[in-house]
């Protein structure tokens, strides 16, 4: 059985030219990448651009990128991060998801929509609220369900500190959606 | 951090992926329960494979673009003459069966090519019905695929690059005889179109790029007029093709078989 190749064998090969070494780490980490940028912006064509950034620059990039220890797709994880800040820089968040993720699901009743909706609004509030930590623990562990050691991989932090960030984190996120139901 | 707050923290790190309806019973509850929640309502789906091939088109071409130089020839002809089917069958009692048999591996560029391709035409005047047609029709545009994948397997990408020039018109033809009860077999199809493609982008020089880039443009854009019609299922005239597909082309030639018909009135 052959084994699949390793991402530093696969980065070392797409730097020497090779195409379909390219298309694997493409195949392998598109995924959690453009799941990542869904829940950074507001539409999906933003989303799709700048995952075309990230790739387009990973490509570029190969020659600088050394593994020691640091992981291909943590890589591809910081330029991702470094494209929303270019992003933002030109186009300052206007609204929260909640009308994407709206259109996105099936027709409900109008009732369970509206309470649905003003839930997710709600929710995205909380979450804007917390440090920015605290926020991205929640979208990589909770919303995209990575596991914890890519999760700590790409907030460059040990699993540990990932575990207790994360439970901070929905702590704190507790606190404000119970206050929030309270003072309504 | 206390040595409380670390034991509960990895109990949390655990439960929210095992306890799927958030609980696992015990005080950690609430906190799973907030966090399947937020999984539920702002997960972002998967990535389509239509937008996976889209943006990997889109990176490679702006490698290519960036990379190539300027070239000659890109408006080459876009595909080998069809051998007339008399022509053909002259050819076939000529030459006898050995080489219409053997022109089933010939690829574009080889002798026996335009053989191969004179022979579909001639099983498309044989077949009597729209069915039929479509059937056919749909087994050339999985062997043009097929072409496309094994041209680049050997590195012949000049003729990999008029192959994938002339793959548009195989995804109208497709989309032109197409049946309103294959509309699911034509999106699986098409999925795997893009599939192969995507693989061939990997392999595809710089000079081939934007010739690959217009076929996976185009197969998406046949995926998604399969899939409207799957939601909005219409009878399409025979040789009608959606405005939005003719935006970007001049006129073309009716499909194959649909001239035969529209021509004769039955």
């Amino acid at each position: 059985m052959s084994e699949k190749p390793i991402d530093a064998d696969l980065v070392a090969r797409a730097r020497a030219g090779d195409g379909e070494a390219f298309g694997e780490l493409y195949r392998r980490y598109f995924d959690p990448i453009f799941r990542y940028l869904s829940v950074r912006v507001e539409r999906a064509e933003d989303a799709e651009d700048l995952a075309e950034t990230v790739f387009l620059k990973a490509y570029r990039s190969l020659d600088r990128y050394h593994e020691r220890g640091w992981p291909f797709s943590a890589f591809l994880y910081q330029v991702a991060r470094n494209a929303l800040v270019d992003h933002y820089r030109k186009r300052p968040r206007e609204s929260d998801l909640a009308e994407a993720v709206e259109l996105s699901t099936a027709p409900r009743a109008l009732d369970d929509e509206l309470v649905r909706t003003e839930r997710i609004r709600e929710m995205r509030q909380a979450m804007a609220g917390l440090p920015p930590d605290y926020q991205e623990v929640i979208r990589l562990r909770v919303m995209l369900s990575l596991p914890t050691a890519t999760t700590a991989q790409w907030m460059e932090r040990s699993p540990g500190a990932v575990r207790v960030l994360l439970y901070r984190a929905l702590t704190a996120l507790r606190t404000r959606l119970t206050e929030r139901d309270e003072d309504q | 951090m206390t040595s409380d707050e670390q034991g509960r923290a990895d109990a949390l790190d655990r439960l929210i992926d095992v306890a799927a309806g958030g609980k696992a019973g015990g005080d950690l509850d609430p906190l799973i329960a907030l966090a399947a929640e937020f999984r539920r309502a702002l997960a972002p789906a998967p990535a389509s494979g239509a937008v996976r091939a889209r943006v990997l088109a889109r990176v490679m071409n702006r490698v290519a673009a960036s990379q190539a130089a300027p070239r000659l020839g890109w408006r080459t002809i876009l595909r080998p003459a069809y051998a007339l089917a008399g022509l053909l069958l002259v050819l076939t009692l000529t030459f006898g069966a050995t080489a219409a048999y053997a022109s089933e591996a010939a690829l574009p560029g080889d002798a026996l090519y335009g053989v191969k391709r004179g022979l579909e035409d001639v099983q498309l005047v044989l077949s009597t019905t729209a069915a039929g047609d479509s059937a056919l029709v749909e087994h050339f545009a999985d062997r043009r695929l097929d072409e496309i994948e094994a041209l680049t397997g050997r590195g012949r990408w000049e003729d990999a690059e008029r192959a994938l020039q002339a793959y548009p018109e195989v995804v109208d033809e497709l989309l032109a005889v197409s049946q309103a009860d294959a509309v699911d077999s034509q999106a699986a199809r098409l999925a795997h179109h893009l599939e192969v493609l995507l693989r061939v982008a990997e392999k595809t020089p710089a000079e081939a790029q934007p010739a690959l880039l217009r076929a996976l443009e185009r197969a998406d854009r046949g995926r998604q007029e399969v899939e409207r019609r799957r939601q909005d299922p219409k009878p399409i005239p025979p040789g009608q093709r959606d405005a939005e597909d003719d935006s970007d082309r001049g006129p073309r030639k009716t499909p194959p078989g649909q001239e035969r018909k529209d021509q004769g009135g039955d």
